[in-house]
């Protein structure tokens, strides 16, 4: 059924790996909590229930939550292995011309 | 004339009743795979030059870091070999990033970013084993590989043969085992339905840009928000379908309230960095033309099934489904601009099949993509699936069927190459029934053969599914079963197999924390993509799916009276339909007993109708053909509108 299956297998083991630990250092409970999705218990509000007919329109856009999306991660650890990379660059480049430079000087 | 997209499908697989032996890969995955591995060879035919010319050890390091990510450190020898790991460890975050959201430079860039940083700090010599152990350590890596893969073929031969001895008497169980097709008349959704579909209701009926009661995670991977409003849609569609098609009022409303909720920009927004990081195209992120199709197919089969359902086509005209990205920019798309893209890109891809995320090819996913336009072929006349089907279908088999005949879970478009997941053939039955029915019981009689060992007998007796480990929920990415037991009961109830259905209804139960309070059903070890799942599962029977699809609701309930509004929850709707004149409808009070009030349309104007059931009087249409009806709710409440004469 699920789309993106293997990104998400993968994703899975990252998790699994920390459930583990998580088992092990905090014992079952932390597990059975983790267990209990807290988005099921949400219900529609009394005021909110839509009577037949009633045209629902779009409410006010809201801040998005302060969270940390997988792609944001993804990235900032590509950013840095670039900016790292360039400064490897730059270093390499640098140390060519010096190395150039005692050359001569030994000649 | 249009062609059923099923007589095509016959025509393909009755030449092939078992499944076919075929090469392990296909003409164009084995040219990718080529492909790739000429690209690799030229990388470490590359990386030697520097070795055999002599230049500076930067140099030569940088080439050995060509072989394989992190391989220069090895070179530049002392500490820095500690940076090996940790450039693998990047690596494989960036296959992940690949994998998850197309950023296909991501690896890329890794791979480079390392050579090029070995390069720059190797000093006077590099390490002199490298150039052995290097490649040494490919060669062990590529040795491996080949066993394995050797290995899992030779098993997966060997479980071909096996599944096609078994065939012909399982396919027969299959036959056997089927319960007939329920008759309209029969369709009635039981009090416990009902308490399970408020669940989906609840969701489906807030405001646009309110989503409680949904899993925010992430907006590329699986608990993605527009996977969880396409199941929405779809158990509602299905509902409303076959129980109650002639129910508008709120089942419709929240319908259209879900496509709406799905146009939001937040949804579908992540196309605009999958389109950039994968397609490298920084100015038209429109979602519905290249690739996508874990947009286009599942929010096409979508739109379809409720367009299907209603009757309502709003969203065939022009313009209704826009993408809106901000004021100044819009992706102007409809139903039929969302088929016309599925089917263009199974046209312009070589592999027929074609990408999610950008080159990463989901066989699932292009099942949603073949059943949308085998839907929109029967609402609109057109041959779009009979078009593509026996082209997609070999596909299928040369480039996406493993050694053992079942379907892979993914492919890279771009190299080739296959990554291990496994993917069920209970998954895949269900889609392929909407269009190729005779290897859809091919598949669900696979899936029932693996399904039967598992089968236990719980404390009281009773059969039940018993799976190993702890499973794996893709809507929250926690460990739980529900998905899996919901896709069982699904396509056991799909195939009409009521026996397995009620072993895999009962672990859902029993192990996913089945909570019903308030007149709502839910499980609490489950995410809202695993929940809403479990409604859909337990409320379709033998081929409600396929007939979804292919036929829709009988004719007369789009010509006859409908109840047009009722308030959410205090009525419930079990069964709503017309046979031309009259209207049948079983109610139920969701909060409390007593009087309700109903809105009927579509009645002949003016005309009587005399009411039979709960609160028994007569009533007469206004002039629009509208009449309000007062009903006492008392449990179950069969109501009758029949024509007076």
């Amino acid at each position: 059924m699920p789309c993106c299956a293997f990104a998400a297998f993968l994703f899975s083991q990252l998790i699994l790996g920390v459930a583990a630990v998580r088992r092990i250092v905090l014992g079952a409970r932390a597990e059975s909590r983790s267990q209990t999705n807290a988005a099921v218990e949400w219900r529609l509000p009394e005021s909110g229930g839509a009577a037949a007919g009633s045209v629902i329109r779009p409410t006010s856009r809201r801040p998005r939550r302060l969270s940390v999306p997988i792609f944001a991660l993804a990235a900032l650890i590509e950013l840095a292995v670039l900016c790292g990379a360039i400064y490897g660059v730059r270093a390499h480049l640098g140390h060519t011309h010096h190395e150039s430079v005692d050359a001569t000087d030994t000649r | 004339m249009t062609t059923s997209s099923q007589e095509i499908a016959s025509t393909y697989d009755l030449a092939a009743p078992l499944i076919r032996k075929r090469r392990s890969a296909g003409p164009i995955t084995a040219a990718r795979q080529r492909r790739s591995a000429l690209i690799y060879a030229t990388l470490c035919f590359v990386g030697l030059l520097p070795l055999f010319t002599k230049m500076s050890a930067g140099a030569r390091a940088a080439g050995l870091g060509l072989w394989f990510p992190g391989a220069g450190f090895l070179a530049v020898g002392g500490w820095a070999v500690l940076l090996l790991p940790v450039t693998l460890v990047l690596f494989a975050l960036a296959l992940f990033a690949w994998f998850g959201a197309g950023m296909v430079v991501a690896p890329i860039i890794v791979w480079i970013a390392a050579a090029l940083g070995a390069g720059s700090m190797a000093r006077g010599e590099i390490a002199a084993a490298s150039p052995y152990v290097v490649p040494a350590l490919v060669a062990l890596a590529f040795a491996y590989v080949h066993r394995r893969t050797q290995r899992l073929k030779r098993v997966g031969l060997a479980k071909l043969d096996e599944r096609n001895r078994y065939l012909p008497s399982a396919i027969a169980e299959v036959v056997e085992r089927a319960t007939p097709v329920a008759s309209a008349a029969q369709r009635e959704l039981a009090a416990d339905d009902l308490a399970a579909l408020r669940y989906v209701l609840d969701r489906a009926l807030q405001p646009i840009g309110e989503l409680g009661g949904f899993d925010k995670i992430d907006q590329f991977q699986t608990a993605s928000l527009r996977y969880q409003l396409n199941h929405l849609g779809y158990t509602l569609a299905l509902a409303q379908c076959h129980y109650t098609p002639s129910f508008h009022g709120y089942l419709s409303q929240a319908q259209r309230n879900l496509i709406e909720q799905y146009l939001q920009k937040p949804i579908w927004d992540y196309w605009l960095y999958e389109s950039a990081w994968g397609h490298l195209n920084f100015t038209n992120p429109d979602p519905a033309s290249k690739d996508n199709i874990m947009l286009t197919g599942w929010f096409g089969l979508h739109v379809g099934m409720y367009t299907s359902a209603s009757g309502d086509r709003r969203y065939a005209d022009p313009g209704s489904l826009t993408f809106r990205l901000s004021r100044h920019r819009a992706f102007h798309h409809d139903l039929h601009s969302l088929e016309r893209s599925v089917l263009q890109n199974f046209q312009d891809s070589e592999f027929c099949l074609y990408p999610c995320e950008p080159n990463w090819v989901y066989p699932i996913c292009n099942h949603y993509g073949m059943t949308s336009l085998a839907l929109y072929d029967r609402l609109f006349e057109t041959s779009y699936a009979a078009f593509t089907l026996n082209r997609w279908l070999e596909s299928l088999d040369r480039e996406f069927t493993d050694d053992s005949g079942s379907v892979i879970g993914l492919r890279s478009a771009l190299t080739g190459i296959r990554f291990p997941f496994p993917a069920a053939e209970a998954g895949f039955a269900d889609f392929t029934n909407c269009f190729a029915p005779e290897r859809a019981r091919r598949m669900w009689a696979v899936a029932r053969h693996d399904i039967e060992p598992l089968l236990t007998k719980d404390d009281q007796g009773n059969a039940r599914v018993t799976l190993p480990g702890n499973g794996f929920d893709f809507g929250n990415y926690r460990q739980g079963w529900a998905g899996v037991y919901a896709t069982i009961l699904n396509a056991a109830h799909e195939f009409g197999d009521e026996e397995i259905a009620a072993a895999a209804q009962r672990s859902l139960d029993r192990d996913c924390g089945r909570r019903d309070d308030g007149g709502i059903v839910r499980y609490t070890k489950a995410s809202n993509l695993s929940n809403t799942f479990a409604v859909r599962a337990r409320i379709v029977r033998r081929d409600d799916f396929r007939n979804a699809v292919t036929q829709g609701p009988s004719a007369a309930v789009f010509t006859g009276p409908i109840l047009a509004e009722a308030k959410y929850p205090d009525v419930l709707v079990a069964r709503a339909r017309s046979h031309g004149d009259d209207l049948d409808l079983v109610l139920y009070p969701g909060a409390q007993s007593g009087p309700q009030t109903l809105r009927l349309e579509r009645l002949r104007p003016g005309a009587q109708y005399a009411l039979i059931g709960a609160g028994e009087g007569v009533c007469r249409a206004d002039e629009t053909g509208a009449a309000s009806i007062q009903v006492d709710l008392r449990g179950r409440t069969p109501v009758q509108i029949a024509l007076r004469d």
